[in-house]
């Protein structure tokens, strides 16, 4: 090799990125102790590309609100790719494109926020980092927060917006009756008398039977009745006698043959109603009759009196159609327009006996739904009940068919069905949240949507909180397959071992669910059984983990990678292939990553470029820090993945005029990588644009709009901030 | 003979080194400004700016002329504008003592 004046030459021809591990002087020749602000291509480097403004031109007001970016991602809708966004005060906006920006929701005190798009809609739960009395910071679902759905339809016109609504849904439920007349009605209308056969053995005349009550001397209407069709030796059960009154009878006709039934208000003219109970106290909503109708003599009262029932009734018709005589429950789900089904209601369900095979039922006070969630309503009902317990919720419903209502007004229809044309279940939504609890992270598994990381804690029996038990921070739920807002309260979850530490991540890989706490992970294997069945849970590693944005998400789908994932945590960036190899793939900077502090791993991100062969990552440092949290790391696997051929470099933005604190990154449009900045500048009070910026490979110079108010500038000019992009590379120590 | 770092080529003495010039293949806008270090950063000379072109037939050279025995070389552009891409940077060196008088 040629020489120059008899000195030696020393040639380095690859340039393979950053050196932090021991000291500068281990630092291999090929590899550099400070690597700033370049990016690499085969065995070189050069200046890394410029940021600039994504949102440019929108209103002064909007751009103000997009100043400091909390978190951004990408999200995919039927008309392209656009943005989910969180800014300073838990504002959530939907930026569609550079211009178009709506706030789809406000949650003060918002933190951060996790997200998934599914089927184009976009699922979005708040949460919130905590400090607990050791002074250790974790983050959870916010509290008394929820998971909102929003989608925003593509014939949408531009600057017209929808905002967001709460996932899920309550099940319908009936107005409450504040005037009603006598009788009065229990539980504000909405609960409405039910009878039946008991299964006790009894000497009740064998025929059907109509049933009404009397307050203080009256009887109630006809639309406030219910029938029995005796088998001649049971007796019969009368549960939700209404409350209220001095004196609460219970009336009944004498058997009536089921061929006289004719259900209208005939009957009541025909058949003469007696006394069959007395109730013994102000308190009793339910009572057993055994009276043959010999034992049927007290007189009748007079007419019905006036009442309005809010409660969801069914009734025999004299329309022709076909049921299967005998009991049945009836009651109502909303569907959604993101097709959730609610939870059966509304509180009461209707019950009674269905007298005549060859005549229809009719339902009436059907809820009514909030018009932005309830787009259809179904009527599911039990097959017949031949010894009702009077739990209601203690049978399997099933939807019955062509019982939908598609509009938001009607109030009652008339069905026909035999009990062999219930084939769709709707029992699994008997225990569905209606509110689906917030949490720090979701995923997608088996076509369940999964989520984890709920602060709020076990309910009683009675529905209530039960604040001593634990919160549920080591519970994942799973919803429905297919039902990505239909979560089982009972049996759509899976309780990781109760270590006082919080799931912070979830992610489904080769057919496995992977659970991730800080510093635990955990797998669980679908048996095609409801998720509580599903085994144990596995522990795959007691010492690595992953902190709420510590898997990378891969280009702009978010998510795993073909064949492994990336993994961020304490220990280092980790390949995850179902194991942890080793050595980590920041082996290289061990210095740097040593030093993240392990209190801030929620600020904690790395995103996966696989077209450009790299990993970008924020380091675990508090945001509000000078210095690190300025930095973007940029890991380049071009030459492998593997720790010893990753390029890195340190991407920093502070320099003459800029100073931009990072908060969040994601890749967006396949490859581009968005920026989400906290206060972009210091002393400057407005921005033109805000926080949210992108690379742009054309310049070599970091810009961003501002609108200058400090002294130290002109006064309320707007300008252009220009700031340079500070080069940096320091090689290893050479000699002898 | 010349070696790299420690870590990875190994050390052949440690012995005293007069490193004479600095030759790389750079390309780009602006100024690139070159120093020498001595370890621990408690030395450090300025060498003269590479004006970059865009491009360049021509590889040049600049003086060192620093006596120590392991140097480190930073190279920085610090202007508006600038950009910079480097491939390949040969340092010529050449061994003068075996130790420092008395050390």
């Amino acid at each position: 090799m040629g020489r120059v004046r008899g000195h030696d030459p020393f040639v380095i021809e690859e340039i393979n990125g950053l050196w932090a591990r021991g000291d500068d002087e281990s630092c291999p020749s090929d590899h550099l102790i400070s690597s700033v602000n370049v990016q690499f291509f085969h065995s070189g480097v050069e200046t890394r590309p410029g940021i600039d403004v994504y949102t440019k031109g929108i209103p002064l007001d909007l751009s103000e609100q997009l100043r400091s970016i909390k978190r951004a991602y990408t999200y995919s809708t039927p008309a392209g790719q656009t943005l989910i966004v969180m800014s300073e005060g838990g504002l959530i906006h939907h930026v569609v494109s550079p211009s178009e920006i709506y706030t789809i929701i406000n949650i003060p005190g918002a933190d951060d926020f996790a997200f998934i798009s599914i089927a184009g809609r976009a699922y979005i739960s708040p949460f919130k980092t905590y400090v607990d009395v050791a002074g250790n910071v974790y983050s959870l679902g916010m509290k008394d927060q929820f998971v909102w759905v929003y989608y925003r339809s593509p014939t949408m016109a531009a600057g017209t917006s929808n905002g967001a609504r709460l996932a899920g849904g309550p099940p319908p439920s009936n107005a409450t009756v504040t005037s009603p007349g006598p009788p009065p009605v229990t539980d504000g209308g909405k609960k409405f008398l039910i009878s039946y056969n008991s299964s006790k053995e009894g000497k009740v005349t064998k025929g059907v039977h109509i049933i009404t009550i009397s307050i203080d001397g009256t009887v109630g209407p006809s639309d406030h009745s219910t029938v029995v069709n005796a088998p001649g030796d049971k007796m019969i059960e009368i549960n939700n006698i209404p409350l209220g009154g001095t004196i609460r009878r219970i009336a009944m006709t004498k058997a009536i043959p089921e061929d006289k039934y004719t259900s209208t208000p005939t009957d009541w003219a025909t058949y003469p109603f007696f006394l069959a109970a007395t109730m013994p106290d102000a308190i009793a909503t339910s009572v057993t009759i055994n009276l043959a109708d010999a034992d049927l003599t007290a007189s009748t009262w007079a007419g019905p009196s006036p009442l309005t029932v809010q409660a969801l009734q069914v009734f025999n018709t004299t329309r022709d159609g076909f049921v299967d005589p005998g009991f049945h429950l009836v009651a109502v789900v909303f569907e959604s327009d993101s097709g959730y089904l609610s939870a059966p209601g509304p509180e009461h369900y209707a019950g009674n006996t269905y007298i005549n095979e060859k005549k229809s039922v009719k339902v009436t006070n059907i809820p009514l739904g909030d018009s932005l969630y309830a787009k259809k309503r179904h009527i599911i009902s039990t097959k017949v009940i031949p010894e009702y317990n009077g739990d209601q919720k203690g049978y399997q419903f099933f939807f019955v068919p062509k019982a939908t209502l598609t509009d938001n007004t009607t109030t009652e229809i008339t069905i026909d069905y035999y009990d062999s044309d219930l084939v769709a279940d709707a029992s699994h939504l008997t225990d569905n949240f209606g509110k689906i609890p917030a949490g720090v992270n979701f995923c997608e598994y088996h076509g369940r949507l999964v989520l984890v990381g709920d602060s709020s804690h076990p309910k009683k029996e009675d529905g209530t909180v039960d604040l001593t038990q634990p919160d549920n921070r080591s519970v994942a739920y799973l919803s429905a397959p297919g039902e990505p807002e239909a979560f089982n309260q009972i049996d759509g979850l899976i309780i990781t071992p109760l270590d006082g530490t919080p799931l912070t991540h979830c992610e489904s890989f080769r057919d496995v669910l992977y659970l991730f706490k800080q510093n635990r992970t955990y797998s669980v294997v679908d048996n095609e059984d409801e998720p509580t069945t599903w085994g144990p849970v596995e522990v795959v590693d007691q010492g690595i983990g992953a902190s709420v944005h510590g898997i990378a998400e891969v280009l702009d789908s978010g998510g795993t990678n073909v064949d492994y994932l990336i993994v961020g945590n304490w220990s280092g960036l980790m390949l995850f292939n179902g194991t942890y190899a080793r050595p980590e793939l920041s082996w290289k900077i061990e210095n740097i990553w040593s030093k993240f502090d392990r209190n801030y791993f929620q600020n904690f991100q790395v995103v996966n470029d696989t077209i450009n062969k790299r990993f970008y990552i924020l380091p675990a440092v508090k945001t509000s820090d000078e210095g690190p949290s300025r930095i973007i790391y940029l890991a380049d696997y071009g030459n492998g993945l593997d720790p010893k051929d990753i390029r890195w470099s340190m991407w920093e933005f502070t320099s003459n005029f800029l100073s931009l604190r990072i908060t969040s990154i994601n890749l967006f449009k396949v490859d581009q990588l968005i920026v989400g900045s906290w206060e972009p500048f210091v002393g400057i009070t407005d921005t033109i644009g805000g926080g949210l910026l992108v690379f742009n490979p054309a310049n070599h110079i970091d810009t961003v709009n501002a609108n200058l108010h400090d002294t130290f500038w002109r006064r309320g000019v707007q300008g252009t901030i220009e700031g340079t992009i500070r080069v940096w590379l320091q090689t290893a120590f050479l000699g002898g | 003979m010349a070696r790299g770092a420690i870590s990875s080529e190994g050390s052949s003495g440690e012995n005293i080194q007069h490193f004479s010039t600095i030759r790389i293949r750079a390309s780009g806008v602006g100024n690139l400004l070159m120093a020498v270090n001595a370890l621990d950063f408690t030395r450090e000379k300025a060498l003269a700016p590479l004006f970059l072109h865009r491009s360049n037939r021509i590889q040049p050279n600049r003086i060192v002329n620093f006596v120590e025995q392991r140097a480190s070389f930073s190279f920085r552009t610090l202007e508006i504008d600038e950009y910079i891409r480097i491939n390949r940077i040969v340092v010529y060196m050449k061994e003068i003592y075996t130790s420092h008088p008395g050390a």
